[in-house]
C-alpha cells in the first residue's frame, strides 16, 4: 500500500489517491433522463437529418472527410431532377424541421401545456426565489438554466405535492434580519393543514377542517409560486398566437420557454414550463423601479423529481411530543370551515348561496366545496380549554391535556358565511368563491392597473348583467376565507371579480381570461331549476333569473332566506353544450 | 479501465454502430446506455451538480447523434464521445461562470427524526469537495488518467493539449489533493488507507 506521506514519483501510480477519488459517488441519471433524451433525439432526427460532422467538436478529432470539389458537367435533365429532389426534401424534411424546435409558437405551447399533466401524479421540487436589484440587472438573455445567480431576499422551498391536493413544503426565508424556517403540510383527505416553524417552542398548529390555501397559516411564497404558474396559460392565450417560444431542456427535461412584455412594455417576464407536467420551472420578472434601477425577480426550480417515492403520511407535519422534557404545544384549531355536499353546505351557509359553474374547461372536476366564517359575526370560541361566547364563558370542556391547546369556533349558524369551491385538473386548480359584499365600491375601482385588466359584461348566470373585472397578472386580489379582514390580499394569478346585489364572486386560478368569463357566465345557484345552457363563449344566451336573493343581508343571522334554502331534491344545472374553441366543455358542477 | 470499448455492456457491434450512425434512435440509445457511466463520471466531476450533469449529457448525446454519421473511426468511439463530453461541459461551465451555486438545504429541526438520505454520501463528501477545488482542466485529467486509467496520449487527444500538459496537470492536481486531504481530512485519509491495506 502506498504511504500517503511518501507518494510515488509518477502521479499515475498514486493508486491510493485515485481510488479515493474514484470512490466519490456519481449520481445515477434521473428516471426521466432516457425518455427525455429519446424525445430530443427524435426531434433531432426529424429536424436535421443533417450530420454536422465530428469535426465540429475539435480539430484533434477525426471528422468527416471533406470531398474535394470536382467540377462536374451536369446535364440539364440531371439538374432538373436534382432541383425536384431538393424541393421534395425541402417540403418533406426541411419545412417540418423548421416548424419543429426553433419556431414553436405561443399557440403550440398553449395547446401542449393545456394537454399536459396526467402522466405524473406527484412531484418534488427544490425552488429558489429571490431578486436582483441594480442598474445593470437584466433577465437572462438566453434559455434559463437551473443555476441561480446571487440573490437577495432568498427563499428556498422544498415542495412535494400530488394531484390529489396533498402537499408538503419546507421553506427557508433569508431576508437579512429575517431568517425563518417553516414546515407546512396539507392532507386533502382529512382537510387538515399543519404548520410548524423551526423553533419547536412555537409549537405545531393543526388546523382542521382547513382549506388548502389558508394563507394565514401557510407561507405566501407557496401561493406566489402557484400564482405564477397559473398565469402562464393565461398569458399565452392573451399573446399573439404566432409569438415565437423556445423549445428547450431544463433539468434534463423537455420544456418550453416564453417571454411576455407587460401592458406598459417596460417590464418583462420569462417563464420555463415543464413539457410533461405543465409545471412552472423557472421565471424571471423584471421591471424598472422609481429610482431608475431594474429589479429582477428570479424563481428557479433547481431540482425536480417526478413521481418520487413517498413515505406514508409524507404530507403530515408531525405533532410534537409533549412528554419529552420541556412542555411543547400542539395547537388544534377549528376556525369553522365546513366541507360538504352542495346541499349540506347550503344549509349552513345560507343566506350566502352556493353558486357553482355549470361549465368548466375540459379535465377540471370539483374537488372541494366548503363554507367558512366570514365577517365579524361575534363568533364563539373554545380557547385555552374554556368555552366562550362573546364575553361569557359558556361551559368548560371535559378534561385538559398539558401540551394540547384547543381552539374551536362555535355557534357557526350565528356567523355569516362565504362559499368556496375548488376545481382540480392534475396540478392545476381554480376556485369559485361567493361571499357577502363588504362595500359598494364599483368593480371598476377594484384592481386597477393590474396586468391585462379589462372589464366584461357578464351575459349569463347568477351574475348576469354585472360588469366583471378580469386580470391575468399574478399580483394580488382580495382573499377572504377566515379572519374577517377584507383588506387581506394574497397573490393568486388570473382572476375575475364581479358583484351582484349583496354578493361578490371571485374566480381565480389556472384559467385563461376567456375561460374565467365562460365560467362566470355559467354560474348557477345550487337548487335552482336549470337555466338555458350557458355558452362558454360568453355570447348571448338568455339570462337565467336566479331565484336566490341577490340582496340577502349577511348580517347577524336572520331567519333563513327562502331563496337560499336548499330544495329537498336538488336539480343539477345543465352542462354547457358549446365549448370554447380552445377548450372542451366539461359538465362541471352543480349537482352533488 | 481501457479506453478501447464501452465500460458497461460489452463491445458495440458493427451492426449496432451502423444502426446508430444511420439515425436509428433506439440503436443510439443503446449506445448511450453503454457509454453513459464513464461520460457521467467525467461530466459530474466537471460540473459538480447532478442535474447540470444530466443537462450537459443530454446535449452531448444530441450532438453526438447528429455528428455520428460523419464519425470516421480514426479514434475510438469512446475517445470521441469523451471529447464531446469535455467540450460540452466546459461550455456549460463558461455559461454559468457568472452564477452562484445554491447551497444544500439543511434539514429542519421539526422534521421527523430518521436517517438522512445523504448519509451514505457524506463520508466521501470532503474528497469531492477537495476535487472541486481544482480547476476543471485538472479535474478532467484526474478523472481520465487517475480514475479511468487512460494513458497520457489519449488524454491529450481528448483534451486537445500536449502530452506534457497532461503530465503537468496531473502532477499539480495530485499535489493539491494530497495537501488538502492531509491538512483538512487526515482522519479520513488514514481510515481509507487502513481499509485499503486490510
Amino acid at each position: 500500500m502506498t504511504d500517503l506521506r511518501v507518494p510515488p514519483d509518477d502521479p499515475r501510480d498514486d493508486r491510493e489517491l485515485w481510488d479515493l477519488v474514484a470512490g466519490v459517488p456519481v449520481p445515477a441519471p434521473t428516471p426521466d433522463f432516457l425518455p427525455c433524451l429519446e424525445v430530443r433525439l427524435a426531434a433531432a432526427a426529424l429536424a436535421g437529418a443533417a450530420p454536422s460532422g465530428g469535426g465540429a467538436f475539435g480539430a484533434a478529432l477525426p471528422g468527416p472527410r471533406v470531398r474535394p470539389r470536382r467540377r462536374r458537367r451536369i446535364s440539364f435533365l440531371a439538374a432538373a431532377a436534382a432541383m425536384a429532389a431538393a424541393a421534395a426534401v425541402f417540403a418533406l424534411v426541411v419545412l417540418p424541421a423548421l416548424r419543429a424546435p426553433d419556431t414553436a409558437t405561443a399557440a403550440d405551447m398553449l395547446a401542449a401545456i393545456t394537454e399536459a399533466g396526467g402522466s405524473v401524479h406527484s412531484v418534488r421540487l427544490h425552488i429558489v426565489d429571490g431578486y436582483v436589484a441594480d442598474k445593470k440587472a437584466t433577465p437572462s438573455p438566453g434559455p434559463l438554466v437551473a443555476e441561480v445567480p446571487a440573490l437577495r431576499g432568498t427563499t428556498i422551498t422544498d415542495l412535494t405535492m400530488d394531484d390529489s391536493g396533498d402537499y408538503r413544503a419546507t421553506q427557508t426565508v433569508d431576508m437579512g434580519a429575517m431568517h425563518y424556517v417553516g414546515d407546512f403540510g396539507y392532507d386533502e383527505l382529512r382537510h387538515e393543514l399543519r404548520t410548524a416553524s423551526q423553533s419547536a417552542d412555537d409549537g405545531v398548529i393543526i388546523l382542521r377542517p382547513a382549506w388548502y390555501t389558508d394563507f394565514h397559516n401557510i407561507d405566501v411564497f407557496y401561493l406566489s409560486f402557484q400564482a405564477d404558474a397559473n398565469t402562464v396559460r393565461a398569458l399565452l392565450a392573451a399573446a399573439d398566437p404566432n409569438m415565437p417560444v423556445i423549445e428547450t431542456t431544463y433539468l434534463g427535461r423537455p420544456a418550453w420557454q416564453a417571454t411576455f412584455l407587460d401592458d406598459y412594455r417596460t417590464g418583462k417576464q420569462t417563464v420555463v414550463v415543464d413539457r410533461e407536467t405543465g409545471l412552472l420551472l423557472a421565471a424571471d420578472r423584471s421591471w424598472p423601479t422609481e429610482k431608475g434601477d431594474k429589479l429582477v425577480s428570479v424563481t428557479r426550480v433547481t431540482q425536480m423529481e417526478a413521481d418520487p417515492t413517498l413515505a406514508k403520511d409524507w404530507q403530515v407535519v408531525p405533532s410534537l411530543k409533549t412528554t419529552s422534557g420541556r412542555l411543547r404545544w400542539n395547537y388544534f384549531r377549528d376556525d369553522g370551515t365546513r366541507f360538504g355536499t352542495p346541499k349540506s353546505v347550503a344549509a349552513l351557509s345560507s343566506p350566502t348561496p352556493v353558486v357553482l359553474p355549470a361549465w368548466t374547461p375540459s379535465g377540471y372536476d370539483r374537488a372541494d366545496l366548503a363554507t367558512a366564517v366570514y365577517g365579524d359575526p361575534r363568533p364563539a370560541y373554545v380557547d385555552d380549554n374554556s368555552w366562550h361566547y362573546s364575553k361569557e364563558t359558556v361551559r368548560r370542556p371535559s378534561g385538559s391535556t398539558p401540551g394540547v391547546s384547543v381552539s374551536k369556533r362555535l355557534a357557526l349558524r350565528r356567523c355569516s358565511h362565504l362559499v368556496k369551491a375548488l376545481y382540480r385538473r392534475s396540478f392545476d386548480t381554480f376556485t369559485v368563491t361567493i361571499e357577502p359584499r363588504s362595500d359598494q365600491k364599483p368593480v371598476e375601482q377594484v384592481s386597477a392597473g393590474r396586468r391585462g385588466s379589462h372589464d366584461v359584461e357578464l351575459a349569463d348566470g347568477f351574475f348576469s348583467g354585472s360588469t366583471a373585472r378580469v386580470w391575468i397578472g399574478s399580483t394580488t386580489f382580495t382573499y377572504q376565507f377566515e379572519g374577517g379582514r377584507i383588506e387581506e390580499e394574497v397573490s393568486q394569478g388570473p382572476t375575475l371579480l364581479a358583484y351582484t346585489g349583496d354578493w361578490r364572486v371571485v374566480i381565480s386560478g389556472d384559467l385563461t381570461a376567456q375561460e374565467l368569463v365562460d365560467v362566470a357566465n355559467s354560474l348557477q345557484v345550487y337548487g335552482e331549476t336549470a337555466s338555458p345552457s350557458p355558452s362558454p363563449s360568453g355570447k348571448a344566451s338568455p339570462s337565467p333569473t336566479p331565484k336566490a336573493s341577490r340582496t340577502a343581508t349577511p348580517k347577524p343571522r336572520p331567519t333563513s332566506s327562502a331563496t337560499a334554502t336548499p330544495k329537498p331534491t336538488p336539480t343539477p344545472t345543465s352542462p354547457a353544450t358549446t365549448p370554447s374553441p380552445a377548450t372542451t366543455a366539461s359538465p362541471a358542477a352543480s349537482g352533488q | 479501465v481501457s479506453d478501447r470499448g464501452p465500460q458497461r455492456g460489452g463491445e458495440l457491434s458493427e451492426a449496432e454502430l451502423a444502426a446508430a450512425r444511420s439515425g436509428d434512435v433506439h440503436a443510439f440509445t443503446a449506445l448511450v446506455e453503454r457509454y453513459d457511466h464513464r461520460l457521467r463520471v467525467l461530466a459530474f466531476h466537471l460540473l459538480a451538480d447532478p442535474y447540470a450533469t444530466d443537462d450537459a449529457l443530454q446535449d452531448v448525446y444530441v450532438k453526438a447523434f447528429r455528428a455520428l454519421p460523419g464519425f470516421a473511426g480514426r479514434s475510438s468511439l469512446g475517445t470521441w464521445l469523451t471529447r464531446i463530453t469535455y467540450t460540452t461541459c466546459i461550455d456549460h461551465l463558461r455559461r454559468r461562470s457568472r452564477l452562484v451555486p445554491v447551497p444544500d438545504l439543511e434539514p429542519v429541526d421539526v422534521l421527523p427524526e430518521g436517517p438522512d438520505p445523504t448519509d451514505d454520501l457524506s463520508d466521501r463528501r470532503h474528497v469531492r469537495e477537495a476535487l472541486r477545488q481544482l480547476p476543471p482542466e485538472q479535474r478532467a485529467v484526474v478523472v481520465l488518467v487517475g480514475v479511468q486509467g487512460l494513458d497520457y496520449e489519449r488524454a491529450a487527444e481528448i483534451l486537445d493539449v500536449p502530452i506534457g500538459t497532461i503530465a503537468s496537470r496531473l502532477s499539480t492536481a495530485r499535489r493539491i489533493l494530497r495537501s488538502t486531504l492531509r491538512d483538512d481530512h487526515a482522519p479520513l485519509v488514514a481510515a481509507a488507507s487502513e481499509e485499503g491495506s486490510s
